[in-house]
């Protein structure tokens, strides 16, 4: 990654549901052969009143549940354990399980349709190809006369180091710094550290393959330190990790609306369902006997407008790490950002056959697991049926109807899931049942070759769940087996 | 659309899936083609074999009841349209039971029908035999010699004199028709210092190498009126293989004299 100019940041126009699933503040990317990290998006209220108002409701009482679980998680600590905690709460005072109001109001949500993101290079460190000398970017930056900046020691050119400290608890993420015990700034500002023995320059030896061998060293006084560092937030030992993967974990919001009514509600009321059924689409009835007797499917209904919102109110560094919400302040009193964008298209219904679905799956978890299963296999093979880039189907399960949900996320034309429906919904089903058996790994539950989807993708509930998580292609063989 | 069922009984009873999905025309019609195969092969139409990464198609066992309060499938009427059938001997006490389950026959019927079949040569594989056992297909047997359908016996040979009466018996009804080169019967038993090394054991009765009954039953009288005996029967390529089995053991069997 060799620096080509010093542009530090930028605004640029962004997609909004691209900037929702993948480009949310704090996230990293990767352009011109340089790492960028977005540092805010910019925008304006959304319209929609019925369905903005259901994501506020909704992004409140996600931000509430997180802030009462880190704050039961912070008292566990400090007392001996959660679980403890949890009993000794509920064994006194019977609150563990009481319906809580939600902490943060929806008047606290702000919502914002990000047209605009500001993105900064980042992190702010290099390295010199030919001396190895570690400097600080940001301070050679401010005072560098021409462009690309060279080593202020040899000057070589700089590589950046596509590597941050990221906190496995609270999710802070910090630049590479040497510890203050083995390096200082040099006083004379010229962006490097001097060896706090001998004042040489401290030079950083990456190992790429495995990052927790990486070294400080300095060359004059011949001594190694490894690279490590403390969470100034939390005390906890952070862990090394390049910006150049997909490393965050969104957390998400969403709703579906029919019509005016939310989804979930318009389900469960079956005259409210209209559109192309199965009958029209498969019209050979050995066919549907086929989709019923193998994959379990009773019925398939093609929806010609659902409405959907989805929003990003924060992230985490690790899939079960503490979540960092884009908090802000307004007349004094805190805000959450929420990042959304609304988009209409297209759905298809599946419903499958109880009895079979609950001989495969034993339990309501298992039955879960069988549909989010079953709906990772129909996103993948859709968009390769329709010939679309991944992410423009998403999906929702409904376990407690036995039905999921495919709609679509962003504009898809003719392109999209009608033609799916109606041409190709054998193909879909044969296809998806082929992927997940020719599985190259064989694997037991689920991995990159059958049913792992993009974690951004992935929010199968109106509630958050890691993203790939329940998920097991050996269940669906079962059910979908011979 | 193609008949899935048909082409495999066309192509001998097995048939390459590739060779059934090269059919269609578009990939629509290959992908509503693999679904009516999987829901067969789900039904147990026809069965979905993997063999050296390739899956080959056979046909599958005859529908059968479930233990799910389904209504059993009627049984196949004859032995043309069965992919697969049960030939059992009950016993007098139970047999009605079980032959009024689908896709079960009477032994005898069973056996009759498979020497009417017989185009060209009938194979036996019976390691006793008795001459009641064989007058009781006397019939069968003449029009098989009529037909010059020629008759290989593997069997056991025994000085018991109803062994050669049986053997003489069938030698015989062919050399009556002037077809007597038709019937060779060999024996395939060695003995050393009265230990068995090597002999038949197997109870087969292929026609054709297209038609097989393998099972329990033989040429005896017992095995038709008093033993409780099963078997399988089956069409195409467990017929053809079972034949090239039974050649394979006719090679090192010894010929019996039976008129001798």
């Amino acid at each position: 990654m060799r620096l080509s100019f010093g542009t530090s940041s930028l605004l640029l126009e962004v997609g909004k549901l691209r900037a929702i699933l993948r480009h949310f503040p704090g996230s990293f990317f990767v352009a011109q052969r340089q790492s960028w990290r977005v540092t805010d998006l910019l925008g304006n209220a959304p319209q929609n009143p019925i369905l903005f108002s259901e994501l506020r409701k909704r992004a409140a009482r996600a931000i509430s549940q997180i802030k009462e679980e880190e704050r039961m998680r912070r008292y566990a600590e400090a007392v001996r354990g959660l679980e403890e905690t949890r009993r000794r709460l509920e064994a006194q005072f019977g609150i563990a399980h009481s319906p809580r109001e939600p902490s943060i109001s929806e008047s606290q949500i702000m919502l914002v349709s990000p047209i605009y993101a500001k993105v900064e290079l980042y992190p702010k460190t290099a390295i010199c190809d030919k001396c190895g000398t570690f400097i600080d970017l940001k301070k050679l930056l401010e005072r560098a006369s021409r462009y690309p900046p060279s080593c202020p020691v040899c000057g070589g050119s700089l590589i950046q180091v596509n590597i941050v400290f990221v906190c496995p608890r609270c999710s802070k993420v910090v630049e590479l710094r040497p510890p203050k015990s083995i390096g200082e700034p040099d006083q004379n500002g010229n962006a490097t550290f001097a060896c706090k023995k001998c004042r040489g320059p401290l030079v950083l030896n990456l190992v790429r393959k495995n990052l927790s061998e990486s070294k400080w060293a300095c060359p004059r006084c011949d001594k190694n330190t490894g690279v490590y560092m403390k969470c100034e937030q939390c005390g906890e030992m952070m862990k090394l990790r390049q910006t150049t993967q997909e490393s965050l974990y969104a957390r998400h919001v969403s709703v579906l609306l029919l019509g005016d009514r939310l989804f979930e509600e318009a389900l469960r009321d079956a005259g409210s369902l209209k559109g192309l059924k199965l009958s029209e689409a498969v019209q050979d009835e050995q066919e549907r006997a086929a989709l019923r007797g193998v994959f379990a499917l009773k019925d398939a209904i093609l929806i010609p407008e659902v409405t959907s919102a989805i929003g990003v109110y924060g992230y985490s560094a690790f899939r079960e790490g503490e979540v960092n919400t884009f908090r802000g302040s307004e007349y004094g009193r805190t805000r959450y950002k929420v990042y959304c964008c609304e988009s209409r298209g297209m759905a298809i219904l599946f419903r499958f056959d109880e009895q079979q679905v609950d001989s495969a799956a034993s339990n309501g978890e298992e039955r879960f697991t069988l549909l989010h299963s079953i709906a990772h296999a129909l996103v993948k093979q859709s968009a390769l049926e329709a010939g679309v880039e991944e992410g423009t189907f998403l999906a929702k399960v409904f376990d407690g109807d036995y039905a999921v949900l495919l709609y679509e996320a962003r504009g898809a034309e003719a392109g999209g899931l009608e033609y799916v429906f109606k041409y190709r919904l054998p193909n879909l089903f044969v296809n998806a049942r082929k992927m997940l058996s020719q599985c190259r790994y064989q694997c037991d539950s689920a991995c990159f070759d059958c049913l792992f989807i993009n974690n951004a993708l992935c929010h199968p509930k109106a509630d958050y769940i890691p993203p790939n998580s329940f998920l097991n292609r050996r269940l669906v063989l079962k059910l979908w087996g011979l | 659309m193609i008949d899935i069922v048909g082409e495999i009984r066309r192509r001998g009873g097995a048939v390459r899936l590739s060779e059934i999905l090269s059919s269609a025309r578009s990939e629509e019609e290959r992908a509503r083609l693999e679904l009516l195969v999987l829901w067969k092969a789900k039904n147990g139409e026809i069965r979905l074999i993997e063999r050296g990464g390739e899956k080959i198609l056979t046909i599958g066992n005859p529908p059968r009841a479930r233990l799910t309060g389904e209504k059993p499938h009627a049984a196949p009427e004859s032995l043309e349209k069965a992919g697969l059938l049960l030939a059992v001997s009950a016993p007098p006490s139970s047999s009605s039971e079980i032959l009024s389950l689908p896709g079960v026959l009477d032994f005898r019927d069973a056996i009759a029908e498979i020497l009417r079949s017989a185009r060209a040569i009938i194979r036996v594989s019976s390691p006793f035999i008795d001459y009641s056992g064989v007058a009781f297909f006397l019939e069968e047997l003449r029009e098989l010699a009529e037909r010059r359908v020629r008759m290989r016996l593997l069997t056991r040979q025994s000085r018991d004199l109803d062994f050669r009466r049986a053997v003489r018996l069938m030698a015989g009804l062919y050399a009556r028709t002037g077809f007597s080169e038709g019937f060779e019967a060999r024996s395939y038993l060695e003995r050393y210092s009265g230990v068995l090394l090597e002999g038949v054991h197997a109870k087969l009765i292929i026609s054709d190498a297209n038609l097989v009954y393998i099972g329990s039953g033989e040429l005896r009288a017992s095995s038709y009126v008093s033993n409780f005996e099963l078997g399988i029967i089956a069409k195409g390529y467990i017929a053809e293989i079972a034949s090239r089995i039974f050649d394979s053991i006719w090679k090192r069997s010894t010929r019996i004299q039976p008129l001798g």
